[in-house]
C-alpha cells in the first residue's frame, strides 16, 4: 500500500499507468565485461547452461528471459565475465563517458557496479576514486573490484557531504534516494515512501551536489543519477545545480515500464 | 590477514589499484588477478571444478592436463577459466583458494 500523500502525487503526475507498472515483474539483467568476454561469448556459454538471454538496447547489457538457476552462481559470474545490473544503472556511466586518462570520482559508490563500469570504459586506465560512507557495504565492494578485475580504483570510506581537497575531470553522483522507480524490484520500498521520506533524501542530495562542485574542475562534467521518480530528487535537484552554477546539458526521467525497464533519472551538468 | 596492494595512491584506502593479496602469518596469499599470471597450471574435469569452487581439494585422477612448473598451481577449467590456484602434492591438489569466495563472502 502506498502512503496516501505520495498515492496522490505520483498518480497527478504520471497517472495510473505508474502503480500498474510498478507491479509488473521484472526481468534480470547483466552487463557484460567486455574487457574479459564478449557479449556473444557470454551470450553462448548461458545459453549452454540453459538460461534464454536476449539483446537489450544497451550494447553491453543482456536480458535474462529465463534464469534456470541464479545467474550469481554461475562461473561466468564469479570470473567476473558480467555484473548484475538494471539496464538503466548502465546509463550513468554511459553518460559520463570517462577518457583512459581521466580522474573520475565515483561519489557513492558502493556495491561498485557504476563503479567497475566506469573502470571498464576506461580499459583499467587512469584514475577513479570510489567513495561510499556506509563501511557495511565493504566487503561487497571489495570482492567486486577484484572479480572484476579493476586495477584503476582507489577505494575509501568517507562523507561526501565533505568535499575532499582534490578535483576531478569528471563526477559520477549516483545519489541515495527514495528509490521510488524500483519498486518493480523490491516491494517493500513501497511501504517507506512518504512526501517527508523524499525530502529527506532531496536534502541530503543537495548538499552531495554542493560538494560535488567544489571537487569537480572548470569545464568538467558531472551526472548525476538516481533510481527515483520523484522530481524533487530528480528535475528540481538539476535546478539546484543550475543555481550553484553547474551547466544543465541533457537531463532524462525514466520510468517503470518503460525502455529500459526501471524508472531513473539522470542529468548531465558541466561547471 | 592485511590486504596487499600496488598503488600510487597516497592516503588511507581500502582497496587501491592492483590486489596483489593477503599477508597470512608473513607469506602472501596472493589475489586471483596476480595468480592468474601464473604459468604452472593445470586443467581438471568439469565436475571437479564445480568441487574446487566449493572450496575443497581435488583428487589428482580429476587433473585433465598437467602443465606445472612447480607445486604452486593454478586451476582451470576445461573451458579455460581459471577458477583459483593451490599446491600440487602426492595425490591430490590442495585448494588454498579459489573464485567461490566471492559466493561464500556475499552471503556471510
Amino acid at each position: 500500500m502506498y502512503n496516501k500523500e505520495i498515492f496522490k502525487r505520483y498518480l497527478s503526475l504520471y497517472g495510473r499507468e505508474f502503480f500498474k507498472n510498478s507491479e509488473r515483474p521484472y526481468k534480470k539483467t547483466v552487463r557484460v565485461n567486455c574487457l574479459k568476454i564478449t557479449k556473444k561469448g557470454l551470450a553462448e556459454r548461458l545459453e549452454k547452461q540453459r538460461f534464454k538471454v536476449s539483446e537489450s538496447e544497451i550494447p553491453e547489457g543482456l536480458i535474462i528471459e529465463r534464469e534456470r538457476k541464479r545467474v550469481g552462481g554461475t562461473v561466468e559470474h564469479l570470473c567476473g565475465y558480467f555484473f548484475v545490473q538494471d539496464l538503466t544503472s548502465m546509463l550513468s556511466a554511459r553518460w559520463l563517458s570517462p577518457k583512459p586518462d581521466d580522474k573520475v570520482l565515483d561519489m557513492c559508490a558502493a556495491p561498485g557496479g557504476k563503479t567497475t563500469h566506469l573502470s571498464e570504459i576506461m580499459k583499467n586506465q587512469g584514475f577513479i576514486l570510489a567513495v561510499d560512507i556506509d563501511k557495511s557495504k565493504n566487503i561487497a565492494m571489495i570482492n567486486n573490484l577484484h572479480r572484476m578485475g579493476t586495477l584503476n580504483v582507489t577505494y575509501i570510506n568517507a562523507d561526501m557531504t565533505k568535499p575532499l581537497e582534490q578535483e576531478f575531470d569528471k563526477i559520477l553522483l549516483d545519489a541515495p534516494c527514495s528509490a521510488s522507480g524500483i519498486i518493480r524490484k523490491d516491494k517493500a520500498i513501497k511501504q517507506k515512501l512518504t512526501l517527508e521520506y523524499v525530502r529527506k533524501y532531496s536534502e541530503k542530495q543537495r548538499l552531495l551536489i554542493d560538494s560535488a562542485y567544489q571537487m569537480l574542475k572548470k569545464g568538467g562534467l558531472m551526472v548525476y543519477s538516481t533510481c527515483s521518480v520523484d522530481s524533487l530528487e530528480n528535475y528540481e535537484n538539476a535546478e539546484y545545480a543550475s543555481s550553484i552554477g553547474f551547466k544543465k546539458i541533457d537531463e532524462m526521467q525514466y520510468l517503470p515500464g518503460e525502455k529500459y525497464g526501471m524508472g531513473f533519472y539522470l542529468s548531465k551538468l558541466k561547471k | 590477514m592485511k590486504r596487499v596492494f600496488a598503488t600510487v595512491f597516497k592516503g588511507e584506502y581500502i582497496y587501491s589499484g592492483k590486489y596483489m593479496g593477503d599477508m597470512v602469518d608473513g607469506k602472501l596469499m596472493p589475489s586471483h588477478i596476480v595468480a592468474q599470471e601464473n604459468e604452472s597450471r593445470i586443467i581438471i574435469s568439469n565436475k571437479a571444478a564445480e568441487h574446487f569452487i566449493s572450496g575443497h581439494d581435488l583428487d589428482y585422477s580429476a587433473v585433465i592436463e598437467d602443465n606445472s612448473k612447480d607445486n604452486f598451481v593454478t586451476v582451470y577449467n576445461r573451458k579455460g577459466d581459471y577458477i583459483g590456484y593451490g599446491i600440487k602434492e602426492v595425490d591430490r591438489i590442495r585448494n588454498l583458494r579459489s573464485i567461490g569466495e566471492f559466493l561464500r563472502e556475499s552471503k556471510s
